[in-house]
Formats: structure tokens, sequence, C-alpha cells
């Protein structure tokens, strides 16, 4: 079978019709849409201020930035390729082509970077592509210099377990890792270790959770957060109350976890973001809710005008976004989820299953 | 099905029941066939055994399942299988132009 | 050497190499007495023409991963669109066709290899399978149905080859529901191949039994009765012309439900010997036909159904008219109520001798050889199922004798719809209800052993919202119309900017039935959830 070999592409990305730079100190949303599309928003103004075309994308998912806020590190290309977009003139500045095997096709679930910019961590699974057959092989950790230029390579990689579909750097440079269970991950040798438990956790009265994050969310409070489902095991069998949702939360300084049950499941809900100050959070689907963490329950609940997958908040906590699915960013008060705007993406682009980074310059 | 107690109401209602045919009907709600049983959130089904818990409209959710290839039978996935599937701007208006994909002999 | 000797030895490499190929196919013929030696050629040709680029072909004639596989026809023109679509195959049309038959014929399924999955394989809507191990079901069965896996034959390793595929074509196979939660690849690749190589093997008796007995021709002329969902029985005669290369011509001369005269043509071609598969014009209607033949080539059972709507469709059986044939078919319809006179239509072959219809006044109204109307009355002296006789033929299906219908059914009991057409390339996918009125049976009460079939019966039809949730949206307002035959008419697609959400016109639904009989109403429920489209259409969902 033929391998698609992605070429090397070295041309600059198109340009912005708009060329000013982007101001420092101002807080700036970054986020896709398909099919080759990343917008930087201004979203206290809701202006969207850069719009790029990504060269050779179909479809941008997981979006990481440079701790300087300046690069903006794309997976795209059916999951197959790391693209650096510097966010001033649209520049791209980084490619890595996640093949980089011959006879392999891989196909990413969860990157991230170091504190220092450095590094890339990417999380691969590869299949082996003979010429009449198929071979799945194992997942692995490949690691990329971020100066690694348009064709980078990895400088290490390590086998990881499978099915693991979020990484997270901690402040302190440790990599984690949520799957089955959530991994931490030294970087250097490549050794892992459970640190907390999700399939094999013995909590008192719950049943096995179940947990599905791809979203970030921790850019301006410091802290992963995702809704989780489980049951209560010491509830009567009959009694629809043991069905439980919970915030699973993963502090990224003190690289604490914590788990806060706070409703019975009667709804579906993709994603969650913590208030900086940390006392309610927030989740959304098709409904968006604000939750109290201090003492746990819904405060509020309200019904958006589709489902959106994605939930953040800017830095000072006073407006909480909801993203993907299609073109708009729809923007509440914290406060209360009064409807305060949105900001419609130009031509109206799907965002699908693209993230939203937040980010100060 | 032992691996994953049932986190929703209607899964959970087929253990519950003692009727054989009360359990048959429940179980008949999770797998007509054509339809995905994997309801996170589902694709024809929902969780909940309706369709209000599915994405809303289905076409703001297209992309989103189509492209991290959540339900490949029914949804074609643009990662591997179908990747020139669409390069549609604004689904929930330009749904019409998607075409089906089965190449018809 | 002298060039004599380089001729002559060039000569004996030629003939030997020549005679062992002969021999090879040979014992190849042997074994498969169905398929000449040419089309053995001419298939193996087709395939190295198409298939070899990628799939090694190997001295004995086989080739990788093609040669260690069992499909049916629609199965095996699936792999091949896998093919194009994966892997940039580009093919003609006649050759994917030729292709098709070929494996079919050589590496297809016994009848009695399809015989669990066949309403999957006959395109039936809303079909629930059943009866599979769950674990299974879980593992293989949560995209595509059961019957996609249920109908190859493969051993382990092959099995596993597939595990494989799907691993590196749809690695979120591992993270969606019903996955997740399990090392999805560990039990793919370790125990459900297990499984699956134990029950679908690809060595089975059946298979070698099929292929060493001599297939059947299809010419003739076949009596054939039909159900069609809300509209009633149709009956008539299929006349079977063989063009060659086990291709068909057909011509029909059908009576609808409805008693009009219909004619139709049509082709067909027989895969594996007994697996029909037709197009036709009937009525000024386009339809798809999928039968197969029993193991004696004496009758044919399947499915025929509207091209644009294979939704829509009828089951039929038709029975191969030779001098020898003879039997009951059908008796529509299937009940008599006690001191009314209703008139009935026996269908069969060569029918001969009185009608006995046990506690029934009976009186001939025409008898040909296989087509018999009657009116018949029941007195009221026997109550329950009866055996009806045409002289030395029983009917295979009891007849119904009964006071009042006591309860009513609506089946499907679950069903779907699919929203489709308002300017997208899918059309909608509609569903169709019928009611049968049962009664209760000496014990008295509705849903046990005795219950007794009365048949289906003439209802209105309505359709509401199901839960309070449903009534909220008004999903009975905007998720279509159900008409008067019982046919669920989805509205179309697209997002309705009328809704909440602007969502779609999907809906949690109930069907209702309600039959009047003087005062006494009866009424019964079936659950519909009015659904989204499908954009991958498969023939084998």
């Amino acid at each position: 079978m033929k391998i698609f070999k992605i070429s090397i592409i070295l041309t600059i990305a198109a340009l912005s019709s708009l060329t000013a730079s982007l101001s420092y100190g101002k807080e700036y949303m970054v986020v896709g849409a398909r099919p080759d599309k990343l917008f930087v928003i201004d979203i206290k103004a809701r202006k969207v201020v850069k719009s790029f075309t990504i060269p050779d994308s179909t479809g941008p998912q997981n979006i990481v930035m440079s701790p300087d806020g300046k690069i903006a590190y794309v997976v795209t290309n059916s999951l197959r390729s790391i693209v650096g977009i510097e966010l001033e003139e649209g520049k791209v500045v980084f490619r890595a082509n996640l093949n980089y095997k011959d006879d392999e096709r891989t196909w990413n679930y969860g990157f991230d970077i170091s504190p220092d910019g450095s590094e890339i961590y990417s999380y691969d699974i590869p299949t082996k592509i003979y010429l009449d057959r198929y071979e799945s092989i194992d997942p692995r950790l490949s690691v990329f210099k971020t100066d690694g230029g348009l064709d980078a390579k990895p400088s290490r990689e390590f086998p990881l377990p499978r099915r693991i579909h979020l990484l997270i750097t901690a402040k302190s440079g440790a990599l984690y890792a949520m799957g089955w269970d959530f991994y931490k991950i030294d970087v250097q040798t490549g050794k892992y270790d459970v640190v907390y438990p999700l399939r094999h956790w013995k909590k008192e009265n719950l049943s096995q959770p179940d947990a599905l994050a791809f979203w970030p969310s921790w850019d301006n409070n410091g802290i992963f957060s995702t809704p989780i489902t489980y049951a209560r095991t010491d509830m009567a069998e009959d009694n629809m109350e043991r069905f439980r949702t919970g915030l699973l939360s993963f502090d990224l300084k003190t690289e604490k976890f914590n788990l806060i049950d706070f409703q019975s499941a009667p709804e579906i809900l993709f994603s969650s973001v913590f208030h900086p100050a940390r006392k309610v959070a927030f989740a959304a689907y098709n409904t968006l809710i604000k939750i109290d963490l201090v003492h746990p329950h819904t405060i509020k609940r309200i019904d958006l005008d589709h489902t959106y997958y994605q939930t953040d908040i800017s830095a000072d906590g006073t407006e909480v976004y909801v993203a993907g699915t299609t073109c708009d960013i729809a923007i509440y008060a914290t406060k209360d989820l009064s409807r305060l705007g949105q900001v419609r993406l130009p031509e109206c682009p799907d965002m699908g299953a693209t993230v939203v980074r937040m980010i100060h310059k | 099905m032992k691996h994953l107690k049932p986190l929703n109401k209607k899964a959970h209602l087929l253990t519950q029941t003692d009727d054989e045919r009360a359990k048959e009907d429940v179980y008949a709600m999770q797998s007509v066939a054509g339809c995905t049983t994997s309801t996170d959130p589902g694709w024809e089904v929902d969780p909940f055994g309706s369709v209000a818990s599915l994405c809303q409209p289905m076409e703001a959710d297209l992309y989103g399942c189509s492209d991290p290839c959540w339900w490949p039978a029914s949804v074609p996935d643009t990662v591997n299988t179908y990747p020139n599937w669409s390069k549609l701007e604004d689904t929930r208006h330009n749904w019409r132009k998607l075409q089906a994909v089965f190449p018809e002999e | 050497m002298t060039f004599k000797n380089l001729l002559y030895s060039a000569l004996m490499l030629l003939l030997t190499g020549g005679l062992s190929a002969c021999s090879d196919d040979q014992k190849k013929t042997a074994a498969l007495s169905n398929i000449s030696r040419a089309t053995m050629q001419a298939g193996r040709a087709l395939i190295s023409d198409h298939c070899s680029g990628c799939h090694m072909a190997s001295e004995d004639g086989t080739f990788s991963r093609i040669s260690y596989i069992r499909k049916t026809p629609e199965g095996w023109d699936m792999s091949i669109a896998r093919m194009m679509i994966f892997h940039g195959l580009e093919i003609e049309a006649q050759d994917r066709r030729a292709l098709v038959k070929f494996l079919s014929d050589t590496q297809g399924l016994a009848l009695s290899e399809t015989a669990a999955h066949r309403d999957i394989l006959e395109q039936k809507h809303n079909v629930i399978e059943k009866g599979a191990d769950p674990d299974l079901m879980a593992m293989c069965a949560r995209c595509h149905t059961y019957a996609r896996p249920a109908l190859q034959r493969r051993d382990k390793q092959e099995w596993q080859n597939l595990v494989h595929m799907h691993l590196g074509q749809w690695a979120s196979i591992e993270y969606q529901m019903l996955a997740r939660e399990r090392d999805w690849r560990a039990d793919a690749l370790g125990p459900v191949s297990d499984k699956l190589a134990k029950l679908y093997p690809l060595k089975t008796a059946a298979w070698t039994d099929w292929k060493t007995t001599k297939w059947n021709d299809m010419a003739g002329e076949w009596r054939i009765t039909g159900h069609e969902a809300g509209s009633g029985d149709f009956q008539g005669v299929m006349h079977v012309a063989a063009l060659g290369d086990d291709k068909y011509q057909v011509n029909y001369d059908l009576v609808s439900p409805e008693g009009k005269a219909v004619t139709g043509t049509g082709k067909s071609i027989v895969y594996t010997g007994y697996e029909w598969r037709g197009t036709s014009l009937i009525g000024g209607e386009k339809y798809r036909e999928i039968w197969a033949a029993s193991t004696d080539g004496t009758h044919m059972a399947g499915r025929i159904f509207k091209k644009d709507h294979p939704e829509t469709g009828s089951s039929i059986t038709a029975w191969r008219k030779t001098p020898k044939a003879h039997g009951i078919m059908t008796i529509v319809p299937s009940s008599l109520r006690v001191g009314i006179d209703t008139e009935m239509t026996i269908n069969g072959l060569n029918l001969s001798g009185d009608v006995t219809i046990p506690g029934a006044k009976v009186t001939v109204i025409s008898a040909s050889a296989d087509l018999i109307t009657l009116q018949a009355t029941a007195t009221g002296d026997v109550m329950g199922p009866v055996q009806v006789s045409v002289g030395q033929d029983q009917a295979p299906q009891p007849v119904a004798l009964y006071a009042q219908v006591d309860f009513l059914k609506v089946t499907p009991e679950y069903g779907i719809s699919r929203v489709g057409g308002g300017g997208g390339a899918i059309p909608k996918v509609m569903s169709q209800f019928e009611a049968t009125g049962y009664s209760f049976g000496p014990d008295g009460l509705a849903g046990t052993a005795d219950d007794v079939r009365l048949g289906i019966l003439p209802v209105t039809w309505a359709v509401d919202n199901y839960s309070p949730a449903a009534a909220q949206m008004q999903d009975a307002k905007y998720a279509g119309h159900i008409t008067d035959k019982g046919n669920f008419i989805p509205a179309i697609a697209g997002p309705n900017p009328e809704r909440k959400y602007g969502t779609n016109n999907a809906g949690d639904l109930k069907v209702i039935a309600t039959y009047g009989d003087g005062t006494r109403i009866l009424t019964a429920q079936a659950h519909l959830i009015a659904t989204v489209q499908r954009w991958n259409n498969p023939p084998i969902k």
C-alpha cells in the first residue's frame, strides 16, 4: 500500500488582513476551525484580530501555546501533524510529521509543552501499514524540540500505556497523562507511575468511573478539571440518585488531585472550567451550569443555543466562554450566567472538535 | 455486561427489571440495527433512550464526530477513511452539500 | 549445451510445468465441481490483475488475505469498496461485479451459515439483533451490526488481522463508550478472536458440502406469495429464463393486495449457487431482490424492496412449479370470526381435493391448481387455531377461529425513522408499522403462551409524544406524520430554526393503533425514535 507521505511545506501561512500587532498585557483567545483556520480573538472586545490559514491542514483539533504566548502549536492534518504558528504574522515556525517512521501511520490523541517551551510531548498511536494488512503497535510518547524547524524529528521516544487521551505538563515540568488511570511520566527516562487510579480506583461505595477529557481549561486558573460520572454502590439499586456527576481536578502547581461530587446524572456534560478563585466552576454541553465547589451542588443551569463542547474562563473570572462545534463562541457572566455576547468567526467555519486556549501577551 | 455498571437510567433499568419482556424492551432501546450503542452521547439515540441529549442540532456535532472519528459506521470519519468528505463551512446552513459516502456500483 | 538440447530442455520444462499446473487445477476443480476450470482461471486472473499488487500471489493459486476469508456477495462487495476507499484501488464497475461473483462462488457461505442473519442481509428495517453473546455484541456490534462479522468466516489469525485493521483505521475504537472501560485491544486480539474463530471458522462441513453439491438452475416457473407491510398480501407467478452464467431474465404476473393485476420484468444473478440478487421494474416501480434458494432448489425466500427506499419492502416465498410439487403456501386471511362470512384465498401449487376448515362452513367460489377462493364462516363449535387442508395437503400455518379480537400488538415494538431530503443528498428513512390482533386463548390472559394470533388488522394510526420531555419539545408536531397505512414519514432534514437549539426534526414518539369493533375500542402502542441521518449506508449495516 502506498504510504501517503506528507511533503514538507516551506510556505508561510497566509497573512491576515489585520496586521496590527498583538498588544502586550492583554488577554486573547486562540481557537482553530475547519478545515485550516487559526484565530486570535480579543475576547473582551469581542473581536477577531488575527485570521490565519494553516497550510496542509484538515481539521485542527488540539492546540498548545508556547509559554510566552507567541506560538500556537496545532495538531492537524488528520491528527498526523503538529504545526507551530507564530501569532503576529501567521508564519509556520515548526512542523512535525508524526508519521516519522517508515510504513507507519499515527494518530495523535494528546500533547503538551514543557514549562520553558523547549520541548513538545506528543502521545501518538501508531499502526504499521503492510502491503496487505495493518498491525497495531504500542503507543508512544514522542518528544520534539521546539527549535526543530519545519521538518522536526523527535529527540527521544518512549512506550506508554494505551488509551491515553490527554497530556498535561505540570508547572514543575512533570508530565501527566490521563487514560485508564492518571499517570505521571518522567520525560527524561520515560518511566511512568499511576498517581491517581480511575479504572482501578478503590473508592469506598463508588463504582468504576467514566471520564473522557479532551479539552484543556487550565490556562487562567492553573487547574485541570473534567466532569466524571460514577455510581454510588451504597445506595439502593432502584434509586436514580445513585448515578452521580463529579468534577475531577488536577492542580498544575501542587500536582494534587481532587474529586467533588456535585449532582446526580440527569444531563451530559462534556467539559468544565474552574473559576480562578476556585470557589465555583462551570460545565457545558447542551446546558451551561454553575457549580458551587465549597458546598458542592449545582447553583444555576441555563439552556444554550446549541451544543458546545469546550468551556473556558477569563483571567479576571468575570466571563465564562463556551466554544467548539459551530462557528460562534458564546459569552456569559460568571456571576449569574446572563448572556453577555458572542464572537462569530468570520465566514462561519465550524470549530468542531478544536480546543480553545487563553493567552496573555 | 460485566465491565461497566450502568451509568445512565436506561441501562440501569435493564439490570433491574424482572419481567422478561420488559427486559427485552429496554435492551431493544439500545440496539436497533443501524444505530450505534456507544451513547456518549450517541448518534441516533442518547443514553436515556431518547433524542433530547444528542448534540443539538446534529449539524453542530457533525465535525466534532467525524474529525475525532467517533461513529465511523454512521458518520464518515475524516481522520483516515474520508479525509475529503467535506470542507464545508457553516455546516448548520450548508449541510445540504454533504454527500453519502458508500460507492454505488 | 547445443541448441537442440536447449530446445529439448525448454520443451520438457514447459510440458512438465504445464502438466503439473493441470493436475493442480484438476484437484481443485474436482473439489469445486460447480466452478469450471475456465471460470477458475478467469477469476484468478481477475484477482491477479486487480489485487496482486498488494495481495501476494502464491504458487498454489492463493492470494494473501483474500483466500483466507469467506463472505456473502455483499460482504465481498464491501471489501472491494474498502479497497477503493482506504487504499485507492481503481476498478471498473464490471470488473468489480465479476470479482464479487467469483469470490462469492469460490469463497462464499453456505445457506445454513447465513440463516441467523438474513434479516440484515435482506436490509430489513427495524431489526433488533438477538441471540448473540452479549460480550461479542459490546465488542463487535456497537457501531455496525453483529451480522457483519457473523456473515464472515475466518481462522483466528484473520480475525486478529480484522482487529488490527479496526485499531489502525479507527484508533478511537479503544476510547468510545463500551470500549474504554476495558482493555479493548487485549480482549479483541485474545478471547474475542478466539470466540470468533470458534463460532465462524474458515473451514466448515457446511461449506465443504455445499461446494461439492451440484448447484441448482433457477430457470422455470415459480409460484410466488408475499406480504407488503401496510398494504397486505400479494401473489402470482414468476417466469424465470436462464441467460447463462447464473444470470436470469424474469417476468412477473402478480395480483396486488388490492386485487389488481400487476406485471413486471427483472434481471437477476445467483451467487454461491443460491443467493438470488435481482433488480426489477414492477408496476412502474424499481425494486431490488435479496432472496435465497433452498439447498434442493425447490423454494426461494427473502425480501423485495424499493430501490430508493430499502426500508419499504415485502417478504416473499416462491415455490418452483414442477408436476410433482404440490402444497399450500398461504391462506389469506389467517383467521375467521365466528358468524361472519369471509372470503378467503388459498395460494399453493397443484392443489386438488376438498377444502376442509374444521369448525367452519366452506363454499368454494373458484378453484384452480394454484389458487382457490372460497367463502368460509366459522360456526362457533371450534375456537382457536385449526389445521386447514386441501385434499392431502395441509396448510403450514393454522387459521384461527375467534369470537372477538381481545388485544392488539403494534410491530415493530421499537422502531426508528430518519429525517432526510430537504435538499440534502440522503433520502428519508420511513418506518412502517402494523397492528396484529390476538385473542386471549383459553386462559383469558394477554401475553401468555396460549394467545392466538388472528392476523393483521386495519386500524387507525396516530403519533404522539412519548414522554413529558418530548411534549415540551413538541416532538410530535415537528418529527413527521403517519399515514393511514401505518407508514411514518419523517420530516425533512436540517436544523429547524423554529425549535429549541435550532434542533433537527427529530423526536421521541409513540405510535398508536386504534381498532374499533362496534362499541369496543382496542389500542396498542409502539415506541418510535425519529432520528437523524446516516451518511454511510453500505449494504450490510
